[in-house]
C-alpha cells in the first residue's frame, strides 16, 4: 500500500486477482483500507461466479449442464451474462461470450500464467462458434439455458463490469473520489482529483511508474471509464503461429491484428471495453463505426502510427515510439 | 495456419462481414443520427444508467453536467453528455505529468 503521486492524500494499492493487475486509488487516503476490503470481497465474489478456470465457479457448473434444461443462476452472474449478452448485442456479434470452446481450443484453457508460451502446432479449424443468439437467457428469473456444447467465456467484459461495479460502490460508501483497474480497464467515480485521473495509455498494461513499451499518452478522464484492448498482450505461439486472446466470433480464430492496440473512453468502463474489443476486430472499419458512436478513441495500428477519433486528443510529441 | 490459408479466409471472411455491416448499418444510422445532434455519445445504445446524473428517460441534453436518454427503442438509447465532468462522462483530455494507472493490454 502506497502514497501515489503528488497529492498526498491520494493513495493507492494494487495486487494481482482474476488472473491480472489490480488498481484501487482513492483521493482521501484515509479510506484507502475500506475502498481495498471492498474491492477484494467483489472480485473474490466475481471470480467465484465468473471464472471459467476453477473448477468450483458457477460458470463451470454451467458449461457441465450445456445441454440440459434451464439453470437458475445467481445475481451477479445473472448480471454478468446480460453484460455480455448486451456487449454482442450491440456489437453485432463482434464481442460474442459463447467463444469459450473456441478459446479452449487454441490453448487458452487455463489461467494464462499457466498457459505455456510456446508449444507445437496445432490444428486450427475455422469455425463460427455457436454464437449469443443460441443462449437463452430470462434476466428477471435469471433462468439459462445452454445448448449442448456452448460453453461461455465472459472475460471480454467481467473485468470492465466489475471495474464500474467496485467504482461505484466505493464511492458510494467513501464519498470520495476512486479509480479502479482491473487489468487496464478503468473505472473512475466519485468526485476526481484536481485536473482530473491521468491514464497512461500503452501497449500493455504495467505499472505507473514504469516506462511503457511502445507508443503512450496520457489523457485525463474525470469520470466514466477507459478501456484498451490489445493483441500484444497475452499472446502465445504455437507451431508457427502467434496466437492472441482476442477471437474473432465468425473464425474461431484470433482476429486479424490491424490494430495492435485499441484505446476507448465512454460512460462506463464496460462501454470503453465493448467498444475496444469490437474495435480490434472489426479492423478497417473500426475507426468509422467509432466515430459514428462518437466515442473517443485511440487506435495504434501495426506500424506503431497513432489514430486518434472521436474527440480523443490529438497526440504530438508527447507520444512515445 | 500459413499465409495462403490466411488470405482465403480473410476472403470468406470479408464477405461474411460485409453482409453483417449491412445488417448492422441500420441500426449505426439511428444511433449516428441523435449523436449528430450537437451532443457527444460516450455511452453505446443501450447503456445502463450508472449515476445518479443519468436520467433514464426520453428527451435531449440540456444542462452542464446532466446526461439523458435520447429515443429509445427496444431498451436502446444514446447517452449524451456534456464535457464539464460532472456528468456521467466526460471526454479525455491531454495531461501531462505522473498518471495514476496505465490502461493497455492485460
Amino acid at each position: 500500500m502506497t502514497a501515489a503521486g503528488a497529492e498526498a492524500r491520494e493513495a493507492s494499492a494494487s495486487w494481482q486477482a482474476l488472473g491480472t493487475g489490480v488498481q484501487v486509488t482513492v483521493t482521501d487516503g484515509g479510506q484507502l483500507a475500506l475502498a481495498r476490503e471492498m474491492l477484494e470481497a467483489d472480485l473474490g465474489a466475481v471470480d467465484l461466479a465468473c471464472s471459467r478456470f476453477r473448477p468450483d465457479s458457477e460458470i463451470v457448473a454451467l458449461d457441465r449442464a450445456a445441454g440440459a434444461g434451464p439453470a437458475e443462476v445467481s445475481p451477479l452472474l445473472a448480471e454478468a451474462i446480460a453484460v455480455a449478452l448486451r456487449a454482442a448485442r450491440l456489437t453485432d456479434g463482434d464481442v460474442d461470450p459463447t467463444v469459450g470452446a473456441a478459446m479452449n481450443a487454441i490453448g487458452y484453457d487455463r489461467d494464462f500464467a499457466l498457459v505455456p508460451r510456446e508449444g507445437p502446432p496445432v490444428k486450427l479449424t475455422v469455425r463460427t462458434i455457436p454464437g449469443w443468439r443460441q443462449v437463452e437467457f430470462d434476466e428477471q428469473a435469471r433462468l439459462l439455458r445452454l445448448p449442448p456444447g456452448v460453453r461461455l467465456d465472459l472475460g471480454a467484459t467481467a473485468k470492465a463490469w466489475a471495474a464500474d461495479r467496485a467504482a461505484a460502490r466505493i464511492a458510494a460508501a467513501t464519498g470520495g473520489g476512486v479509480l479502479v483497474s482491473l487489468g487496464g480497464d478503468v473505472a473512475v467515480s466519485g468526485p476526481p482529483p484536481d485536473g482530473g485521473w491521468r491514464i497512461r495509455v500503452q501497449d500493455i498494461s504495467g505499472r505507473p511508474e514504469d516506462p511503457p513499451t511502445g507508443p503512450s499518452a496520457v489523457v485525463a478522464i474525470r469520470a466514466g471509464g477507459l478501456a484498451t484492448s490489445s493483441t500484444a498482450s497475452r499472446r502465445w505461439r504455437r507451431g508457427g503461429d502467434v496466437l492472441h486472446h482476442i477471437l474473432d466470433p465468425r473464425t474461431g480464430l484470433p482476429a486479424a491484428v490491424v490494430w495492435r492496440t485499441v484505446s476507448v473512453a465512454a460512460a462506463t468502463c464496460t462501454d470503453a471495453n465493448i467498444a475496444s474489443t469490437a474495435a480490434i476486430i472489426r479492423g478497417r472499419a473500426a475507426p468509422a463505426w467509432l466515430t459514428e458512436l462518437a466515442l473517443p478513441a485511440r487506435l495504434v495500428d501495426e506500424a506503431a502510427r497513432v489514430h486518434t477519433v472521436g474527440g480523443w486528443p490529438a497526440e504530438t510529441s508527447g507520444g512515445t515510439p | 495456419m500459413d499465409a495462403n490459408s490466411r488470405a482465403a479466409l480473410s476472403a470468406v471472411v470479408a464477405r461474411r462481414r460485409g453482409r453483417a455491416r449491412l445488417r448492422a448499418a441500420t441500426v449505426a444510422l439511428g444511433a449516428a443520427s441523435l449523436v449528430a445532434a450537437g451532443a457527444v455519445a460516450y455511452t453505446l445504445p443501450g447503456g445502463t444508467a450508472h449515476t445518479a446524473t443519468t436520467t433514464a428517460a426520453a428527451g435531449t441534453a440540456t444542462a452542464a453536467g446532466t446526461a439523458t436518454v435520447h429515443a429509445t427503442s427496444g431498451g436502446s438509447g444514446v447517452v449524451a453528455a456534456t464535457s464539464s465532468g460532472t456528468g456521467s462522462a466526460s471526454a479525455p483530455t491531454a495531461a501531462t505529468g505522473t498518471s495514476h494507472a496505465t490502461s493497455g493490454g492485460s
